[in-house]
Order: C-alpha cells, then sequence, then structure tokens
C-alpha cells in the first residue's frame, strides 16, 4: 500500500470513521507488512501525544490552587497523576514528595554527556550538600556542555558553556558568563537575572540572556514579557515582549538586535552540543550541517563559486565533498566557529593526494581572525596538513602536529581535541585512524629564528571585525581550495574522549 | 494513609515515579490497541490501578514497561469482552499480538522530550489549524458540528486536519533532530 493512502486510512481509523471494507483492507496491510505496523504505532503514538496535550490544556483550570503552591514541573506531574488515575492513594504520595521538595534546596541540576563542570559551595555552609544542587552562595562552572537547572519556585533553565553562575538568592541568579534559557511559569514572576550589564526581572515568560566578558550582553525575549535594565552609565531601561531583543551597548544603552530564539537550546541534548557534515544531500545550494547545536542553520557550506552537487562523489559514508583544486570550489558557511580559548574537538575523513601539499599547509577546515601582518598568531583556528603531509592544527602561535603521512590518496580519519589545562596552557590531542598519535610544537614562520619563541594560549577571534566563519577545504587567505575529498565532518564544542572518536572513525556514529 | 506511608516512603516514590515516567508512553500504547475509541481514559485508569494493586509483583530490575504494558493489555481486552462503552471496531488478537511486538522492539524513547517538542510545534500553527486540533482532540466536542459552526464542509476539514498533522509530524521530527533525540 502506498504511504499517502496508509496514512489517510489510520488516520480514518484513529478518527472512527473508517467504513468496514477499507478496515479490512487495512488490517490486512497491517499484519502483511511491518513497516505499515510501524507507521500505525507512530501516528497512534502522535495521536495520543495529541489528545493529551489537549487533556492537559483543559485541566489546568481544575487545580489552580495547587499551582500556586507547587513547581511547575511537579504541577505536571499533578496533572498526570490526577487524570490519569484518579487513584487518591498516587495523589497523597505526591503530596508527601511535595513536602520533601518544599525542603529542599532552592536549585538542582543535571547535566548533559561529556559535560564538565565545577560547583563551589560557600565557606559559610556548615555542612556540604549531597548531590546535583547549589544553595545561596553556590557557583556552578561549566567548561564544555550542556546544564539543566530547576529551580524550587518551578523556573527552568537551560546553560550552555562556556559559563558560570552564581546563586545568588531563592530566585536570583548572578551569570558571569553563559548562553542561558529560562522558562518560568505563572506563580514565578520576579525571577531574577543579573549579568555584569544587565539586570533582567522577569513578568511570566521564557527568555535567553547571552553573556560574554569579551562582548555585550544581550537578552532575547520568546514569550511573555521581562524588565531589563543596563547597569553602565545611562542605566536604560525596558519592558521587552516575546520577539525583542536588546544588546547593552557601553554607555548603558539597550539597542534593538533580532530575536534569535534558535541560540538557545531548551532542553539538554544527548551529547555536546555538535554540527555535522554529511555531505550526502544538496539543499539551497549547499550541504546542510545537521547536529544539536542551537546555530544549526548558519552551517550550510556553500561553493564559493561552483554547483555543489558537482562536488559530490562517492565517500566514505554515502557521499563526499571533492576539491579538484580550482578556486570557488571552497565551502563557506556561516557559523562562527569557537571562540576564545573554549574547548573543541573536530574530526572528519579525508582523502588528500600528496600533490595537494603546499609549503604553507593544507587547510581542511578553518575559522577566525588572520592577524594583519599575517602571521599564524592564536586568533585564528584550522585543523590542516602540514608541508610533509602530517595531520596539524594551527592557531598556537604555531601548529602543533605529528603522526603517520596522511596525505597517500587514501581515506583517513582524523580527529583533533583541545581544551585549556588548569594550569591555563593549551592541551591538544591529535588522533588518526582512531589512534592517539605524539604531536609536537612548531613555531610561526616569522618566529623561527627567534631563539624565545614559545606557544601562547589561544584566543581564537570570532567577533572582531574581518573575522571570518567556518569554512572547508581553504585557509582564511584567499586561496585555491586543496585537492581532496572531505567526508563525514563533526565540530563539538567540547572535548571528545578517545573512546568517542574511535566510534566515528570506526561506525561514524556517537 | 500518609503516616502509614511513611516506612515505605522511599521505595513508594521510586515506584511511583517509574509508574508517571511511563505514563505517557502506556496511554500511547493503549491507544494503539483500541484506536477511536473514547474509553482510553477509563481503560487508563482501570491499568493504572492494577499496576498500583499489583505494586508487590514487580521485581526490581526486570523489565517495567513490559510488566505494565502487559496490565494495560489485559485492561483492553477486558474492555473489549465487556464491550458495553467500546464502539470502536474492535483490533482482534492477531493484531494485538503484532502491535505488541512493534512495540517491544522500538527502543524505550522519552516521550515527554517528543511532547514538548510537539507543544512548540503546535505554537507554531496558525490560530484556525490550532482550533482544528483542539476540537480534533478535546473530549466533547466535535469535527461536524464545528464545521458548521464555521461554514466549512466536514470533508474538508478532515482533509485539512491531516495535512495539519503531516505538519506536525514533520516539525516534530525536526525539532527532535535539532535537539539531539532519538527520533
Amino acid at each position: 500500500m502506498k504511504p499517502p493512502l496508509l496514512t489517510n486510512l489510520i488516520e480514518q481509523w484513529l478518527d472512527y470513521y473508517i467504513s468496514e471494507s477499507d478496515l479490512i483492507t487495512l488490517k490486512a496491510e497491517l499484519l502483511a507488512n511491518k513497516e505499515s505496523l510501524e507507521h500505525y504505532v507512530e501516528l497512534a503514538e502522535m495521536h495520543s501525544l495529541l489528545s493529551q496535550t489537549q487533556v492537559q490544556t483543559l485541566s489546568q483550570t481544575s487545580v489552580v490552587p495547587m499551582d500556586r503552591i507547587i513547581s511547575r514541573q511537579k504541577r505536571k506531574t499533578f496533572r498526570i497523576v490526577a487524570l490519569a488515575t484518579a487513584a487518591i492513594l498516587m495523589i497523597g504520595l505526591l503530596v508527601m514528595s511535595l513536602f520533601s521538595f518544599d525542603a529542599g534546596p532552592p536549585l538542582a541540576f543535571k547535566s548533559a554527556p561529556g559535560t564538565q563542570f565545577i560547583v563551589t559551595h560557600s565557606t559559610e555552609l556548615k555542612e556540604k550538600p549531597k548531590g546535583l544542587v547549589l544553595l545561596k552562595g553556590s557557583s556552578l562552572n561549566v567548561t564544555q556542555g550542556t546544564i539543566e537547572l530547576t529551580f524550587k519556585s518551578g523556573v527552568r533553565s537551560v546553560l550552555q558553556a562556556p559559563a558560570s553562575i552564581t546563586l545568588s538568592g531563592d530566585d536570583t541568579l548572578y551569570m558571569h558568563e553563559g548562553t542561558a534559557w529560562f522558562e518560568v511559569p505563572s506563580g514565578a514572576e520576579g525571577f531574577t537575572v543579573n549579568t555584569s550589564d544587565l539586570n533582567i526581572v522577569d513578568l511570566g515568560t521564557e527568555f535567553g540572556v547571552i553573556s560574554t566578558p569579551k562582548d555585550h550582553d544581550e537578552i532575547h525575549v520568546i514569550k511573555g514579557k521581562v524588565n531589563a535594565s543596563a547597569l553602565r552609565h545611562k542605566k536604560e531601561f525596558a519592558t521587552l515582549s516575546a520577539g525583542d531583543a536588546r544588546r547593552v551597548d557601553p554607555v548603558g544603552r539597550l539597542t534593538a538586535i533580532p530575536v534569535k530564539p534558535l541560540s538557545f537550546l531548551t532542553s539538554l541534548p544527548s551529547s555536546l552540543p555538535y554540527l555535522h557534515w554529511s555531505f550526502d544531500e544538496v539543499k539551497n545550494g549547499g550541504f546542510p550541517s545537521k547536529g544539536n547545536h542551537p546555530q544549526i542553520e548558519l552551517g550550510l557550506a556553500l561553493p564559493n563559486n561552483s554547483r555543489a552537487v558537482a562536488l559530490q562523489t562517492p565517500g566514505r559514508f554515502g557521499k563526499a565533498v571533492c576539491f579538484t583544486g580550482e578556486k570557488g570550489e571552497e565551502l563557506l558557511t556561516q557559523w562562527p566557529g569557537i571562540g576564545g580559548d573554549a574547548p573543541r574537538s573536530i574530526a572528519c575523513w579525508i582523502r588528500v593526494s600528496p600533490d595537494s601539499l603546499s609549503s604553507f599547509g593544507t587547510s581542511i577546515a578553518a575559522w577566525g581572525k588572520v592577524r594583519d601582518n599575517n602571521l599564524n598568531s592564536n586568533t585564528k583556528w584550522k585543523l590542516a596538513i602540514s608541508p610533509d603531509g602530517r595531520l596539524a592544527v594551527v592557531g598556537y602561535n604555531g601548529s602543533l602536529g605529528g603522526g603517520p603521512v596522511i596525505a597517500d590518496n587514501q581515506w583517513h580519519h582524523i580527529a583533533c581535541t583541545h581544551k585549556v589545562n588548569d594550569k591555563g596552557s593549551s592541551t591538544v590531542s591529535l588522533y588518526v585512524d582512531g589512534q592517539l598519535v605524539n604531536n609536537s610544537w612548531r613555531p610561526d614562520p616569522a618566529l623561527r629564528a627567534a631563539s624565545s619563541a614559545a606557544m601562547i594560549p589561544i584566543n581564537t577571534d570570532i567577533r572582531a571585525e574581518g573575522s571570518l566563519p567556518l569554512r572547508f577545504g581553504v585557509s582564511l587567505i584567499p586561496s585555491a581550495p586543496i585537492k581532496g575529498c572531505l567526508d563525514e565532518v563533526y565540530i563539538f564544542e567540547g572535548e571528545l574522549d578517545a573512546e568517542t572518536i574511535k566510534k566515528l572513525a570506526t561506525i561514524n556514529k556517537l | 494513609m500518609l503516616v502509614s506511608m511513611k516506612s515505605h516512603s522511599t521505595e513508594l516514590q521510586a515506584f511511583v515515579k517509574l509508574l508517571l515516567a511511563h505514563q505517557t508512553a502506556l496511554r500511547a500504547y493503549i491507544v494503539s490497541l483500541m484506536p477511536g475509541s473514547d474509553d482510553v481514559e477509563d481503560v487508563l485508569q482501570d491499568a493504572n490501578i492494577i499496576i498500583w494493586e499489583k505494586m508487590s509483583n514487580f521485581q526490581e530490575g526486570t523489565n517495567f514497561r513490559a510488566w505494565i504494558f502487559s496490565i494495560a493489555r489485559n485492561s483492553v481486552k477486558a474492555q473489549f469482552r465487556d464491550n458495553k462503552r467500546f464502539l470502536s471496531p474492535s483490533v482482534d488478537a492477531e493484531l494485538i499480538q503484532a502491535i505488541d511486538e512493534i512495540w517491544h522492539q522500538r527502543e524505550s524513547r522519552d516521550l515527554s522530550f517528543r511532547q514538548r517538542a510537539l507543544d512548540r510545534c503546535l505554537e507554531e500553527l496558525k490560530q484556525k489549524h490550532r482550533d482544528l486540533i483542539r476540537v480534533r482532540y478535546t473530549k466533547g466536542t466535535n469535527l461536524e458540528i464545528y464545521a458548521q459552526q464555521i461554514g466549512r464542509p466536514a470533508d474538508s476539514l478532515r482533509t485539512t486536519l491531516s495535512r495539519v498533522r503531516a505538519k506536525l509530524r514533520s516539525c516534530v521530527k525536526g525539532r527532535i533532530a535539532m535537539e539531539g533525540g532519538a527520533v
């Protein structure tokens, strides 16, 4: 049976207006074809979720008194129980659990896989709290990954690294740094977020805050209203509604900017935030990125002056993109990349011929800012192949490279991870075909003569004028692309472990 | 009642949590066994009460979902037997078994994630399409009466409803893929 007819008959059955003869046909199809039955279960599940959504919406009025005293999360639970069971026993239990919740910490949190964080509690506390909780005065520093915060009042937040927050009061958060989404239920109005530039008081809403030490803070209102006050000189104040966004400027004005709801994650992802280019399909003239990164729409990789389809060839998994070295084939995205010294990982398959090697290195992927004097410096980040055909990463006042020769016209899986250790210096790991390889630092050409040349911490610049977003197959300086192929590129906001890299190298999955 | 439960409160709370976490899946499972029926809520209540009564039979470490699904399946069959209010053409035993197998092969998905994506997708719909979904999925409302009220043929509304549902499915898939969940 063809899919449209199958869907139509299933929906008729779920909507209870199917004819007897059609029902006989449908049942026979479902029994004969497993895929049709799977589709049926899928549609039944959606039908159930839709019914449940409407039931829950209607039920809100009947549990209003409870709404005022319990958190949103608990309220949801209550509704489900009240509707689903009508069993007094269970409601009794729920009330019990609510009592224990009231006595609990003002903020509990959980993390997505791969997240790295440090919790610091106030020294005034007599006893350290157990579990993933914050008390007044506690701080949370997230170096990579994503955290979901649940406040006692029902406020929910998803915080993306790099981030640093301090719980100033039960419903007041100080955000030193980070990208965070907040959902404030009715009854919890007045929830406050402070940054170094802004004071934000919620009036019952959903909003996002971006706070970066080297840039001006932003507030994006997705639903409802918030009061925003700049803390600098002019101290501008505004009540912002859904669809409004402001960036605070150096003198304390609130400048209107386009609202970007997609910049914020609203639930915990199943891994570190990442973008993935499979190069299997062409959409809107380029290769779209997938993954769970909030800026995924910026990842569309467009050939500079060439047809995307013409670059596709059979790859390591599905299709790959192959460059012949002709100018214009290089792929450009709008994704700014990962800035500062934030942890990051990149992994991909490459097949590069030896005649692609150049004395300047062969660029696989790059972003950031090139210094005017054209030194490699530390403001750009580039995965490349060194002039002698080995894997290298550039952006450390020089490059780190090593491992076997990979420019041999064969497919190789390569990966690079970067993080800054406790002492503030960069830790880079390079992998070839799933195996960790030794690497060593080589200073920029201009520094090689200086005997005192040393590696400096990276500071990839993705915000300054002249900073360039991610590109594939070419360096940041206008040039011809490489002669070689690229497949299954993954870029993660965080340091991947060796096991995950091995998995990518073998099955191309997380 | 609260006092008598306090001694087992940790175990009880763990059980309630587990049961609550499976409510959405349990409901969807029942819907798949009794398509088009208005009695889903009743059967779900019956099943929950039986699960509650049989709580002590559940052995930690065994498949909780399979256990509550088997109880729900029996509740559905009991409803079929009584057939007092169940007006939908019934699903026969062979089909129940086949549907059951599909559910058992499906990974235990986090439906709250899916529900949340659906909520968002509903918000993105035009008001008139949201109204249509509300009319179709709210107990006590009727598509035919609504069609008369707004002066459109019921068949035309059904076609629109089908399109809206297809749009929602696609939107949910997109959102889940974007947020990294299992589609």
